[in-house]
């Protein structure tokens, strides 16, 4: 087979990247892909658009009402965690400590509450399969597996901080830098992918938190790096 | 100047007329020697031919000349074409018609003339000749048209055998021929294609009709040409192909090895169909034309691809429009 034989797949290659590119919620069944949904633990990257950071809103957790944050029966704490982990996990412990705060109308995380909240987790991590409650992030194991690629200025104030991105959407962003952009070097693809997210400088201090993201996803074969050039390895892990 | 005209040509590439003609002096076979002499005043012309005596004339109008010679009136006249030329003459009016050797008149037959090798004839000989060469012509003529009568027959009897020839060859198969067929497969594998995922169906349309319209087994090979520079969806893609080939030849068995194309063009258009529900008409368009071109890619179009494509079309429901048509 000739190159000329792969240019005539050019115009196939264009509609299949715009189908991945697209949500396909009613493709569930896997017949002509066996295994096509059997989840992996390994990282995969989101291939959609980009999408605006959705929050709790804490007055929905039904929370309010007590007079002390101990006050609130386990199970409606129980609730209110494992909503808050659907809609923002992966989501940073201090991020879902603010929403149950703020739901509780209580005023700071001190230690006693904090260990109430890290107590409600770890029960809530023992009842998923695969669920993640390492701290200090929480997310359900497609979340961690494959992080939707959203946009942090979207976030509400408090929440947007680079330290609360997960690795795995740090991950998510690098790659999507060298995959949509085709971002050189390293320093381009970190710019790059966090700027895209909504994090607009890159400190030191987030060049070092991403060099931990980078070389996992060299290490998986996810990027490929020839002459200190970037490149998508794989659109899916091995 | 050649010697008696030997070898000139006239206007219509035949030998001249064999005779000698000076400023004074003419020869010829059958006006013999004469001296002549010629001079023109006042609009007459005054010819002095010593054969023929004197000669007085003038132009009445275009193409018309009277003259006097010798005591007698002549009046002449030549208007038309070289089909049908009419002469005017104190005796009348006739028609003459030129041909390839000379001129014949239908009306006075004895007017006539005919030039063979430079020899110039006139009257009946010359009518004769000319009936011998417009029968000889006409002859000609009706076998040029027979041949090219029987040429046209040939080439619409070749053109209609060949036609026949393809449409026995082509797979006169519509959707709805063969979607009994292709549900009857898909339910007893229980697959329903509105439920796979539009990548799925995208690679199945192309494993369809590029690899086993052509009875290719992947694009293994094609995948080592894409090498790491190329978009890693093609990479993919081509990963997809083959996965979805190996289910679809577990449905269907090898193509090669049945004569019925029904099953295999029935699963097409019910993936076609699943994938046409769920993209746009631009995304189905375009589909269309990239599976083609995916069969190109490989070579020539087998006639099952043929088909295969019809069903395609007619499946997406994409109306094709030929360049020129509105």
């Amino acid at each position: 087979m000739s190159s000329d034989q792969a240019d005539g797949l050019s115009a196939a290659v264009g509609i299949y990247e715009a189908l991945r590119r697209r949500p396909d919620p009613a493709g569930t069944a896997s017949a002509l892909h066996p295994g096509r949904f059997d989840h992996s633990a390994q990282w995969t990257p989101d291939l959609l658009p980009l999408r605006a950071y959705e929050a709790v809103d804490p007055a929905s957790l039904g929370l309010a009402g007590y007079d002390d944050f101990h006050a609130i029966p386990a199970t409606s704490l129980d609730a209110a965690i494992e909503r808050i982990i659907h809609v923002e996990g992966p989501v940073h412990f201090e991020v879902l400590a603010d929403r149950l705060l703020e739901a509780a109308g209580a005023g700071r995380l001190g230690s006693r509450i904090r260990a109430r909240i890290e107590e409600r987790l770890a029960v809530w991590a023992s009842g998923q399969q695969g669920g993640s409650a390492q701290t200090p992030w929480a997310a359900l194991p497609e979340q961690s597996r494959r992080p939707a690629y959203r946009d942090w200025r979207d976030a509400p104030d408090s929440t947007r901080q680079l330290d609360y991105v997960s690795d795995a959407e740090l991950m998510l962003a690098v790659y999507r830098a060298v995959l949509d952009r085709e971002c050189g070097d390293r320093e381009t693809a970190m710019n790059e992918g966090i700027h895209a997210i909504g994090f607009t400088r890159l400190t030191a201090g987030a060049r070092t938190r991403l060099q931990a993201p980078l070389q996992a996803l060299l290490d998986a074969g996810m990027l490929v790096e020839s002459d200190g050039v970037l490149a998508v390895g794989l659109l899916e892990p091995r | 100047m050649a010697l008696l005209k030997f070898g000139e040509k006239d206007r219509d590439g035949r030998q001249k007329r064999i005779e000698h003609t000076g400023r004074y002096l003419r020869a010829s076979r059958t006006g013999g020697v004469a001296l002549r002499a010629h001079v023109k005043a006042a609009g007459i012309n005054l010819t002095g031919n010593t054969r023929h005596g004197v000669r007085v004339s003038t132009r009445l109008a275009k193409n018309t000349q009277i003259a006097m010679q010798n005591g007698r009136f002549v009046l002449r006249g030549r208007y038309g074409s070289d089909a049908a030329r009419f002469n005017l003459s104190k005796s009348g009016v006739s028609v003459s018609t030129k041909t390839g050797i000379g001129a014949i008149n239908w009306f006075r037959p004895g007017r006539s003339s005919a030039k063979f090798a430079g020899v110039q004839l006139r009257g009946q000989k010359a009518a004769l000749i000319n009936a011998v060469y417009m029968l000889v012509a006409a002859l000609g003529w009706a076998t040029r048209l027979i041949a090219r009568g029987v040429a046209a027959l040939v080439q619409w009897g070749v053109g209609a055998w060949q036609q026949a020839r393809l449409a026995r060859e082509r797979i006169e198969l519509t959707a709805a021929d063969v979607a009994p067929a292709g549900g009857q497969l898909l339910a007893a594998q229980g697959v329903t294609p509105s439920r796979e995922p539009l990548r799925d169906l995208f690679a199945a349309l192309i494993a369809l009709t590029a690899l086993m319209g052509r009875g290719d087994d992947s694009l293994e090979g094609l995948s080592a040409s894409v090498d790491k520079a190329q978009s890693p969806f093609a990479r993919a893609l081509i990963a997809d192909v083959n996965v979805a080939g190996q289910s679809l030849r577990a449905w269907l068995g090898d193509p090669a090895s049945s004569d019925d194309p029904a099953p295999l063009l029935g699963v097409l258009h019910h993936i076609a169909g699943a994938f046409a529900e769920r993209v746009d008409e631009s995304t189905r368009t375009q589909t269309v034309f990239a599976v083609d071109d995916a069969c190109l890619a490989l070579g020539a179009r087998t006639i099952l691809q043929d088909a295969m494509l019809d069903i395609l079309v007619e499946s997406m429901g994409v109306e094709l429009t030929m360049a020129g048509e509105r």
